[in-house]
Order: C-alpha cells, then structure tokens, then sequence
C-alpha cells in the first residue's frame, strides 16, 4: 500500500479584497499518494493555483483539513513552513522563474545552499540534476542564453536537486511552444515513472494533463470530476 | 560563504546602477576621510622630543599684544630654563601677497639651542649666525621658490615699516614647523624699526620634560603684576591655540561629516529599495525553495553592505594614496606640514560603510522579507 502524502477534507479558501468575499475553493476532499501523478485541470481562475499553493504551505486554506506528509502545514510558521518546503517540496512555475544573474548550474544548485552538503557533494547533486534532465552540458549557461523548454527543464532539475517527497508543477508547458511543452512533460513522466516521484500537476492543457495517471477536474473552486 | 556567489552577482546585476551608488559613496567617504585628517593634522604638531621641551610666553590677553624684549634676560633666570629666544612674526611680502609664507626674527645666539631638532649643516649654521642680514629656510619652502644658498631674499614689511634685505645662509629641514618658514636676526629687524625693543612671544627650552609645569607657573608669576602680564604654556598647546581662532572647527567638521554620511544613506537606501522591488518575486521564489527570512535578510543587506563597505574602502584608500603623493606644505604655505590618512581613519571609514550598508537596506529588506510568498510571486516584474 502506498504511503499517503497529502489528505484534503473539506478544504476551503476565501480571498477577501476589501469588503468583498471571494470563494476560491470550496469543500476540497483529495488524497495523493506516494508515486501518484496527478493532474487538476480547470479554467483560469478555477483555484488550481491557489489549490498548489496550499498544499506547498506557501497559502493557508480558510477551512477544512489538511495534512502533507503527516505535517500539520496549519500550526508551523513561516520560516518553519520554508524549511519544510526546502526538504519535501520541489516546485516547477509556469514562467521558470529562474535567477538571471545564476548560471543553469547555480539556479539547480540555489535549494541545496540551504542543507548541510560541502560544496563537492552539491556538486554532484547539482551535475545528477541536470543529467536527468539532459541538459549537463548547459550548465554553465545563464537562463538568457537557453531557450524556453531548457529553461523550464533547468527549473524541473532545480525541482527535483533535494530529492523533494513531491513535486509540484503549476503549469509547466504555459509559456512554452508544442515541442517543448512535450519536451518538458516527457521529463516529468519519467521522473515519475522511473523514480516513483509523486507529481501534482496543474494546468489548463489537456495535452500536459494526458500524462498524468488520474486526472481532477476543478471547476469554480470544486473538484467536479476524476479520470484515469 | 556558500552565498557569497549570489550575494555578489545580485550587486552586479545592474552593473552602471551599482558603480555610480559605489562612486557616490568613495567620493563621500573620500570627503570624511580628508575632513578627518584635517582635524588630526591641525590638532597634532610634530612632537619630537624637543618640542615637548618647549615652552611658548606670550601676552596674557592675546598675540596681538607685544612683550618687552627686557622679559628675555629675567626669563632666562627662571629655575629650570636652559635657553630662551624672542620670536618675532614679520608677516612681510616676498614679491607676491598671495606668495605666503611663516617669517620670524629671532634671537640667534641661542636659536639652535632652543630648536635642536632642526637639522642643518654646521657650516650653513654659522654662516647664518656670523651674518646679521642672514636668513635660514626650511627646505619645503626652498622647494617652493626655487631658492639656493646665498640668494637675496627682499621682503616687504606689512606689519613693520621696514623692508628687510636678506641673503639666504642656510637650509633647514625637521623642526615643529615642517620646515616651511624663514628666520632672520632680531636685532636686524630691531635697528631698522629704530629700536622698538619688543617682541610678540619668546620661545624657552627647558632642563627636562619634568620641570615643563613649574616652568610656566614660575615665568607667569614674575609678570603676572606687570603691564604686560605673561601666558606661558606648551608648544603643543600654543599651537593648538590657534584651531579655537576660526571657531569650533571640531564642530564643524563633524556636521559637515554628519550631512556627508546622511546623503549617502538617502542615495544607498534609493539604491536598495530599487533593486529589492525589481526583485519581488525571486524573493518570493526563493522563500518558496526554502529560504528563510534571516536568509533574505542577510543575502540583501549582506549585498548593501558589501557595496558600501567596497566604496567607503576606495574612498578612503584613495584619498590616503592622494595624499601620500602631495606636498601639502607647498600647498598650504606651511600652515598644514603634513597630511598623512591613518590607518584609524581608514578603518573609521569603512565602519561609516558597513553602517550605511545595515541602514540603507534594512527597512526595504525587512519588508521583503516579511511579504508572504504568495503576495511575492504575483509580483509583476
């Protein structure tokens, strides 16, 4: 039996803006995983994003339950919440959002700074990363010098560097053309299915959703529907 | 260590931003540095161990007032004086107003008793004392005017009616005056102001450094009664004397140096917040990799601090390099003998730069710091 990651009971979250009210999500009930890959599909402005955040411990949900790998997310604070992240959370951003001033090797290399290792075993850490990721021989590329899907392949190995519990794609393939959109998905499947990495992925495009073993559909802050 | 990479490719990530915020601050600090070192200078004198032998008498109520040239033999029977000399100011003009420069008549007989740390050939010296329209000059002012041995030195009496023609005897170089003046025979200037018999102060040398104190208690007593009452104190003292003539210079120095230190705050802190809100959301990247707040913390005002400490270290260098090259006696006719930026100086400095790099970003720091993660990354850069 699989371990379970992330339980979701009754999760909600409300936006305020000033006076108003604005329901993101409402009654969230999901459970992933260890090896799960995930995807949630749903329009723009369905909660998917704010859904990733939660579950990263970057958002705080409004209401119901939420444990992540046995962790109570809600009762730490936030520098507690950082390190937390640092050790189970590899996340993979729609724009890259690589470091510009940081070659390929120094953005894979950034999470590690924040461990124990010496610089030798970042070193092979960082040189892994990017083989998984086919891009060894970029690494002394700064991210303006490399197209869009090395990029985000770079923010994917970057991901993956602490050998994080799960990680979290939010929309990956959002900035990027159709051969490197598969580019990229290709790389995330194959950590799954090769390395048992248990992925949630978000995103609008059926195509990046396809990968996934099962497929949540969110729609207007509920999850609706669920394929495989 | 391990951030140090980051921390220094961040500072140079807007690379003219970054050298005009480190010019501005080497340039302030290049200021400091020189306000500083004047302050230094004009409070030190060179202390050799003659000069704190020496004693200076002058009139009670001030400088301006002369003292009779009798004083001299009753100040050289005070108990522990082992020579005194009167010491004229001239103040003439030697061709030119603006061509200034320290004159002084004196007593010769015993002028290189009192000033044993001058430092002159003895041929020169007694061709000096031998001559009664013989000058000495320090060899900084010789480098000045281009003088040499046995040329003729004409000055123009300001303060005296008298228009001593001189021949230049000898070349000094040491003493207290960084070797900027000239020294003629009192008893030159006296016959040709018809034997007016005073002088503006003496200058006494002492048996030992112990009997400086008793020494002065004992030339203010004898005149203390008289119509020309005494103040005798130190050489250092005397000279020191001088800074209270234009004011509280230490007060000045000091709100000038203030006003320097808080403009390069306002341009650092400009500097600071600019690069900080550029760079909202790869902070809020980064706290979503794992870094903590100290981190942010550290890695921005590590960067402002690096930046100010490198420019408040150019700056002063700097202006210690300048200065080690020039004469400054040339430059200031002798008042300032040397201008030499200490190591304290320095070191002073580059606390004002690590200062100005905590204060300048750390209030934008601690905002970025605090901003949740979620806010950070829906920052539009």
């Amino acid at each position: 039996m699989a371990e379970l990651l992330i339980e979701m009971k009754g999760l909600s979250k409300v936006f305020r803006r000033d006076s108003v009210e604005i329901p993101v999500l409402r009654d969230i009930n999901l459970r992933v995983f260890a090896g799960d890959f995930i995807s949630l599909m749903g329009p723009s402005g369905s909660g998917k994003t704010t859904l990733l955040n939660i579950v990263a411990g970057i958002d705080r949900p409004t209401g119901g339950e939420l444990r992540v790998i046995e962790s109570d997310l809600l009762s730490m604070t936030e520098d507690q919440l950082a390190t937390w992240r640092n050790h189970h959370v590899g996340f993979v951003f729609q724009h890259f959002n690589l470091i510009p001033v940081l070659t390929a090797f120094g953005n894979v290399e950034l999470p590690l700074l924040l461990t124990s290792l010496n610089r030798r075993e970042r070193r092979e850490h960082v040189t892994t990363a990017l083989k998984l990721v086919g891009l060894t021989d970029r690494a002394d590329h700064y991210p303006r010098q490399l197209s869009g899907g090395e990029e985000q392949r770079v923010a994917i190995a970057r991901a993956i560097v602490t050998d994080p519990t799960f990680v979290l794609a939010d929309e990956p393939t959002g900035d990027l053309d159709a051969e490197s959109a598969v580019e990229v998905m290709e790389v995330l499947a194959g950590l799954n299915q090769q390395f048992n990495k248990t992925i949630l992925l978000v995103t609008h495009d059926p195509r990046a959703a396809a990968y996934a073993k099962v497929r949540h559909h969110l729609d207007k802050g509920v999850l609706v529907e669920k394929s495989s | 260590m391990k951030f140090l990479q980051l921390l220094l490719r961040n500072l140079l990530r807007n690379r003219r931003r970054t050298i005009l915020t480190l010019s501005s601050i080497a340039v302030s600090l290049f200021l400091v540095a020189t306000l500083r070192t004047v302050l230094t200078e004009l409070q030190s004198s060179a202390e050799t161990p003659e000069s704190a032998l020496r004693l200076v008498v002058r009139h009670r109520v001030s400088l301006a007032n002369f003292l009779p040239i009798a004083y001299r033999t009753k100040i050289a029977q005070v108990e522990g004086v082992k020579a005194v000399i009167a010491t004229l100011w001239f103040g003439g003009v030697y061709k030119d107003p603006r061509n200034y420069f320290p004159q002084f008549a004196v007593n010769t007989d015993q002028f290189f008793v009192v000033n044993a740390d001058m430092r002159m050939p003895e041929s020169q010296k007694q061709a000096f004392l031998s001559d009664r329209t013989g000058a000495i000059a320090g060899d900084n002012l010789v480098q000045r005017f281009g003088w040499k041995v046995g040329d003729k030195i004409h000055l123009q009496g300001a303060i005296f009616r008298f228009d001593p023609e001189l021949t230049l005897r000898g070349i000094y170089s040491g003493g207290y005056d960084g070797a900027s003046s000239l020294y003629f025979h009192w008893e030159y200037l006296d016959e040709g102001i018809n034997n007016w018999g005073f002088t503006i102060m003496y200058t006494i040398l002492a048996r030992s450094a112990a009997e400086v104190p008793a020494i002065a208690e004992r030339v203010d007593s004898l005149f203390r009664n008289s119509s020309a009452p005494t103040k005798t104190e130190t050489e250092k003292a005397f000279v020191l004397s001088f800074l209270s003539l234009v004011g509280n210079v230490r007060l000045l120095i000091a709100m000038i140096s203030s006003g320097v230190i808080f403009m390069i705050v306002l341009v650092a802190s400009n500097t600071m917040a600019m690069s900080i809100r550029e760079r909202a959301r790869e902070i809020g990247i980064m706290k979503a990799l794992g870094f903590r707040k100290r981190h942010i913390l550290m890695l921005l005002i590590g960067e402002s601090t690096v930046l100010a400490l490198s420019g408040a270290l150019v700056g002063a260098l700097g202006a210690r390099a300048i200065f080690s090259r020039v004469k400054i006696s040339s430059i200031t006719a002798g008042f300032v003998h040397s201008f030499y930026v200490t190591a304290g100086t320095v070191l002073l400095c580059a606390a004002i730069g690590i200062l100005v790099g905590v204060v300048s970003a750390g209030f934008p720091a601690w905002r970025a710091a605090r901003k949740r993660v979620a806010d950070a990354l829906r920052e539009i850069t």
